[in-house]
């Protein structure tokens, strides 16, 4: 079968009937916040991956690139998101192949709200796509049934409601860009304090007019890992033992090794590499 | 004409009646001949049922149904030479294509992709308006149907 495949969907629901235990929702938890300021947006995340109420993956990344001036930061099903978004990735880039132009925010999420639309929220992604094109900084917010939310701030996954708390009481209308960072780093912080789903540190991506998107991993480590009071290492030599061999593991090369230095005849200018 | 978004339910409300004068002698597919593996019976079993999963006769649906509503808008825009220009368009571009066998088009994709992907012919995509379009289909394209051989598919080009 091309595409998803569906063949165990009836034996499931054989087993189902037999009484076998099916598998429920997992609950999914993340935060993640997006702002706009005056030349540029910003998007953060926070970087804790769950599997049901186990921490999977400490330090996971879920901000994604769309284009160079394009990141859609990914909460709901993490593999969703970022397969989705790899998708559209590639047909962004066709598309701005195609046209010679820079792709658009607006063109990325069409195509992101369409392709979950068709999917009928089977595909659990909840995106917040924010970039920059000609048209200006833009920021929107994108559901896994494909309904869409346009915002000067917006914020998605379980701990959105703490990020939105800060962000409802601390923003306003004409940001700088090191103001919105601190807002945005706040948010999440908020999300890792406050909401079980998500923690460890800040992810966060920033993009502003004419400029390249820069990208700050791990903005905010606020949960580092500190020393324990004690060592739990045994000191060499507490464990007895009667005799000792030791075999090598690595082969002595069996040739000479000779240090060679090129240096240029200095023949004028060097040749250019890159053409 | 439907102004349909979403494919409808896969199942017929009607039956029609069977044409007994032109009924054909009931016969088992040769699989052997026809080079295409039998259908898996789980696919059969959930699209003949009602039971099937809700997303798979919907997605089975989606493309045309999508092409449907805009030929149906085209109609209603421009006159009903819009649509039958496009769809002719589309026949011509299928008709006129070169013989090109399965076997060779199978080997291509595995060449060029790594995974047989399920590809229509570029002119095609381009009418369709999907060659800028990479979905699920082109990641995962499949590996249940064999390609038939050279013959078989040359006799039910020419018809024989």
């Amino acid at each position: 079968m091309v595409g998803f495949s569906f063949d165990n969907y009836q034996r499931n629901q054989f087993l189902t009937a037999k009484g076998y235990p099916v598998p429920t929702a997992t609950a999914t938890g993340t935060t993640i916040v997006g702002c706009r300021f005056d030349g540029g947006v910003v998007i953060a995340a926070d970087t804790r991956a769950t599997e049901g109420d186990i921490v999977a993956d400490k330090n996971c990344e879920k901000l994604h690139r769309m284009s160079p001036s394009i990141w859609c930061a990914g909460a709901g099903t993490a593999a969703d998101c970022e397969f989705v978004t790899q998708l559209i990735s590639s047909t962004l880039e066709l598309h701005s192949m195609s046209t010679g132009r820079a792709p658009r925010v607006v063109t990325c999420l069409t195509l992101l709200k369409q392709h979950l639309f068709k999917y009928q929220g089977h595909i659990g992604a909840y995106l917040i796509v924010a970039g920059t094109d000609p048209t200006g900084p833009k920021l929107f917010s994108i559901h896994a049934h494909g309904s869409t939310d346009v915002g000067y701030y917006l914020s998605l996954g379980s701990g959105s409601m703490a990020a939105m708390a800060t962000l409802e009481s601390k923003w306003k209308k004409s940001m700088t860009k090191q103001e919105a960072m601190e807002l945005c780093a706040e948010a999440i912080e908020a999300g890792i304090w406050n909401d079980l789903g998500s923690g460890s540190n800040v992810d966060m991506c920033v993009m502003e007019v004419d400029k390249p998107a820069v990208l700050y991993r791990n903005y905010r480590t606020p949960n580092e890992r500190s020393t324990k009071e004690k060592s739990y290492v045994f000191a060499r030599g507490t464990t007895a033992y009667m005799s000792e061999r030791v075999r090598p593991t690595v082969k002595p090369l069996a040739y000479d090794i000779f240090e060679e230095t090129v240096s240029s005849t200095g023949g004028g200018e060097s040749m250019e590499i890159d053409g | 004409m439907s102004m349909r978004i979403i494919p409808s339910a896969p199942y017929a409300s009607t039956v029609p009646k069977p044409d007994i004068a032109r009924a054909q002698i009931p016969s088992l597919r040769d699989h052997m001949v026809s080079g295409s593996a039998p259908a898996p019976i789980t696919d059969s079993l959930n699209i003949a049922n009602e039971g099937g999963h809700p997303l798979q006769s919907h997605l089975k649906n989606w493309d045309q149904n999508q092409r449907d509503m805009k030929l149906e808008h085209l109609r209603r825009l421009f006159g009903a030479y819009e649509p039958v220009k496009r769809v002719m368009e589309l026949e011509a571009c299928k008709e006129s294509l070169p013989f090109y066998p399965e076997v060779l088009k199978r080997a291509d994709m595995v060449a060029t992709s790594g995974a047989p992907g399920a590809r229509y012919d570029i002119a095609q995509e381009i009418l369709l308006g999907r060659d800028e379009i990479v979905d699920w289909e082109d990641v995962y394209g499949g590996v249940d149907s064999i390609p038939t051989d050279f013959h078989t598919d040359l006799e039910r080009r020419m018809k024989m």
